[in-house]
């Protein structure tokens, strides 16, 4: 074994043996899973039960405003007991009091509805009800104007929505780029902070406890750095392969227990006959059907590999740069903030641009940005579902390159000076005189 | 063994080495003294490969230095010296070993021949954040003698250890000597060269400003001192003799240029007095030091 390898067997198995690694690498996604499990429990559940008080003095609502449901309990009142409701409403249990006065020439203004309640009302509970009291008055109005309750009930129920067609025939759906772009983008994001910051803690104890000159007469200064890079990297990877495969067995057993939550087992798929007359429950499950659809069918190679390589790169680049701000620093951790935040700087600025980049993936900012090789991990990552030209992905792989060897080079420069200098305050402007001395 | 021949390094304020020569033989143990800050860490530094020299030559046993192949021919215990908290004294010890390029096997023998010796089994397996600083002194001890080395370096090899296993160590550090081992002995405490080293380079700003075998550099700064005891009476200074200091019946004579100890005796037994004990006083390696560096009046010298 050469020594480098024998110092990243070190790093790697001193930090995947630890209790806190096994904790965060099978707690994280346990953590995750129960959140949104818990979520959705929550909002299918529960939500606020309202009791809603309805006088109508115009005569258009009349009793099917609303029908009373499991969110809510409505109760109609004649014209006559508005006066003392408005008192009373909130003694009588009401959440709220809805007051519709008599439309002057069938046209209701803004006074012609007022809703009362103790507080504002939910925006859900707002919605609904100007979509309730528009839908119930254009049926009056259809009606009125001659047509009958079938034809009414056929307007209503169309909606149009249109198919995408690209030439790129990889190009998926839009909401579902950019929500693998935002994810993807943060992932990159997170990882360079976590395991950047882990690299520098790392040197910075190597340094405060005096060992690293005792290594450093055995080995070189640049294969003690690169060892910690290098093993700092598969401890990285070490916890993204375990979290996907717990993620996928996690998949595969709830998919075989409970096999309604996977709709598209039990759905049919697309283009079924007489889907228009499909109840809106039944609509909402094509929908999530056509998702998990469209999540399959993302070019989920290129993401891959494209993650791998925007991981190792933008790793290796901002490692090695943490590495030698660990070199500088002495046993005075505070030290430490005010080095790294040259370092830190471009990686929020890359996650800035890569929110945007995940929207809008060919503005000329998000474009740049990907190019751009101290914050093109992050940003390329929340483009690359979009299918981005082949030339802008070339050259943002091959300034990633040239650019972490050329941050490894300077670090090493730095690191072996700083890694020896001790009780002295180091700064950014003298550390790099070191490299070109 | 080691040549080091018109050595500079110079770092960005100041000239840490200046032009040092200087010859280390084989199988000795060599002192190389001088206060803080008179550059032995820069130069041991240097020695080991960690850093090179801006000018001059360093030649290990008559060839150029070279890293990848004498650095596993050396054992270098530096000052700042630590060891890795969370690790276990056995696994810290192998991988140690490993690195110094020793094969796995080599290096669990000389483990446990070592552990042995120094009694170290019992917490072989402790971390090294439980040890007491006695321990984890031996400790990096053995990780340095480990792949036994051809050149050991020690600087300031007992600093924080206790007088029980300083002598441990220093009992081991013989051994090693006497089995072929050449040693250099780094400190700015100059009573534990006197005992151990056999030849010594006294460093001061980072120049050699004295080379010897300890002994002879006494005789040579030796400044016809004796300490004279008697049971009983009166001494005074006379033509023979001035008395430097005098402590109930103990006193240092200092002898006039032409006076010899006979006639200082011969005086003594005319004058009646009870003799218990004439010895010569050779200076210490901390007067020679100061003597030669009073001169220089910037030199905070630190006997701690």
């Amino acid at each position: 074994m050469s020594k480098i390898e024998i110092i990243i067997k070190r790093e790697y198995l001193s930090r995947v043996t630890k209790r806190t690694f096994i904790l965060t690498t099978i707690g994280l996604p346990l953590v995750m899973i129960g959140f949104s499990a818990l979520m959705g429990y929550l909002s299918a559940t529960t939500g606020t039960k309202l009791n809603i008080a309805v006088v109508d003095e115009s005569g258009i609502f009349q009793n099917n405003l609303w029908d009373s449901s499991s969110t809510k309990s409505v109760a109609y009142f004649n014209k006559g007991e508005y006066s003392t409701l408005q008192k009373t409403y909130l003694d009588k249990k009401f959440d709220m009091l809805v007051h519709i006065n008599a439309f002057k020439n069938n046209l209701p203004d803004t006074n012609a509805i007022q809703v009362f309640s103790e507080s504002s009302i939910s925006g859900v509970a707002s919605n609904y009800l100007t979509d309730r009291l528009n839908t119930v008055y254009q049926n009056k109005l259809m009606l009125d104007a001659g047509m009958n309750r079938k034809q009414i009930d056929s307007l209503n129920s169309v909606t149009i929505s249109f198919t995408p067609i690209t030439i790129d025939k990889n190009t998926g759906n839009a909401d579902m780029n950019s929500a693998i772009g935002y994810f993807s983008g943060f992932l990159i994001y997170i990882v360079m902070f976590i395991y950047g910051m882990m690299v520098m803690r790392g040197v910075m104890e190597e340094k405060t406890n005096r060992i690293a000159e005792v290594i450093i007469s055995s080995v070189k200064p640049f294969e003690l750095m690169m060892g910690k890079v290098l093993g700092i990297a598969l401890v990285g990877l070490t916890q993204f392969v375990l979290w996907i495969a717990f993620i996928g067995i996690i998949f595969m057993v709830s998919s075989t227990f409970f096999p309604g939550l996977m709709p598209h087992d039990t759905m049919p798929i697309g283009g079924v006959p007489g889907m228009e007359a499909m109840p809106q429950e039944m609509m909402k499950k094509v929908e999530v059907t056509n998702k998990i659809q469209e999540f399959m069918g993302m070019p989920w190679l290129l993401i891959g590999f494209s993650f791998l390589f925007y991981f190792i790169g933008g790793y290796l680049l901002y490692a090695s740069l943490f590495a030698a701000v660990g070199s500088l620093v002495n046993e005075d951790a505070q030290d430490a903030q005010g080095l790294t935040f040259p370092i830190t700087m471009p990686i929020i600025a890359g996650f800035l641009i890569a929110v945007q980049a995940a929207q809008d993936p060919n503005s000329s900012l998000a474009v740049f940005g990907s190019i751009f090789p101290l914050t093109s991990p992050i940003v390329m990552m929340s483009r690359i579902a979009y299918h981005p030209p082949a030339w802008q992905i070339a050259l943002s792989m091959a300034l990633l390159i040239a650019t972490f060897i050329g941050t490894i080079w300077l670090s090493a420069k730095i690191y072996r000076t700083g890694i020896l200098m001790y009780g002295k305050k180091v700064t950014w402007k003298e550390a790099l005189k070191w490299v070109w001395k | 063994m080691l040549q080091v021949k018109n050595v500079v390094k110079k770092y960005s304020h100041q000239l840490a080495v200046d032009d040092l020569s200087f010859t280390i033989e084989t199988g000795k143990i060599f002192g190389l003294l001088g206060p803080n800050g008179a550059g032995k860490s820069s130069l041991l530094r240097m020695v080991t490969g960690i850093t090179q020299p801006d000018s001059g030559q360093i030649l290990f046993a008559g060839e150029a230095f070279n890293a990848n192949k004498h650095n596993p021919l050396i054992g270098y215990m530096p000052e700042e010296r630590g060891l890795y908290k969370k690790m276990k004294v056995k696994e810290q010890a192998e991988y140690l070993g490993l690195l110094k390029g020793l094969p796995k096997e080599k290096v669990i023998n000389g483990i446990a021949y070592w552990f042995n010796k120094l009694d170290m089994h019992t917490w072989a397996n402790k971390k090294v954040e439980d040890l007491s600083k006695g321990m984890s002194q031996k400790l990096q001890f053995v990780t340095t003698v480990l792949h036994q080395p051809k050149l050991l370096i020690l600087d300031e090899p007992f600093s924080g250890l206790d007088p029980v296993n300083a002598e441990v160590i220093k009992k081991e550090i013989y051994a090693l000597a006497e089995s072929g081992t050449t040693i250099i002995f780094s400190t700015h405490r100059m009573e534990q060269v006197e005992e151990i080293c056999d030849r010594i380079v006294l460093m001061n700003k980072g120049k050699n400003i004295l080379e010897g075998n300890v002994d002879v550099i006494k005789q040579e700064k030796k400044q016809n001192q004796f300490i004279l005891q008697i049971a009983s009476g009166e001494l005074v200074s006379n033509q023979l003799f001035s008395i430097i200091s005098a402590d109930k019946n103990k006193y240092i004579l200092q002898l006039n240029n032409s006076a010899t100890p006979n006639e200082v005796l011969q005086y003594c037994i005319q004058q009646q007095l009870q003799i218990l004990s004439f010895t010569e006083q050779l200076p210490t390696l901390n007067d020679i030091f100061i003597d030669l560096v009073a001169d220089n009046a910037t030199t905070q010298f630190q006997n701690q």
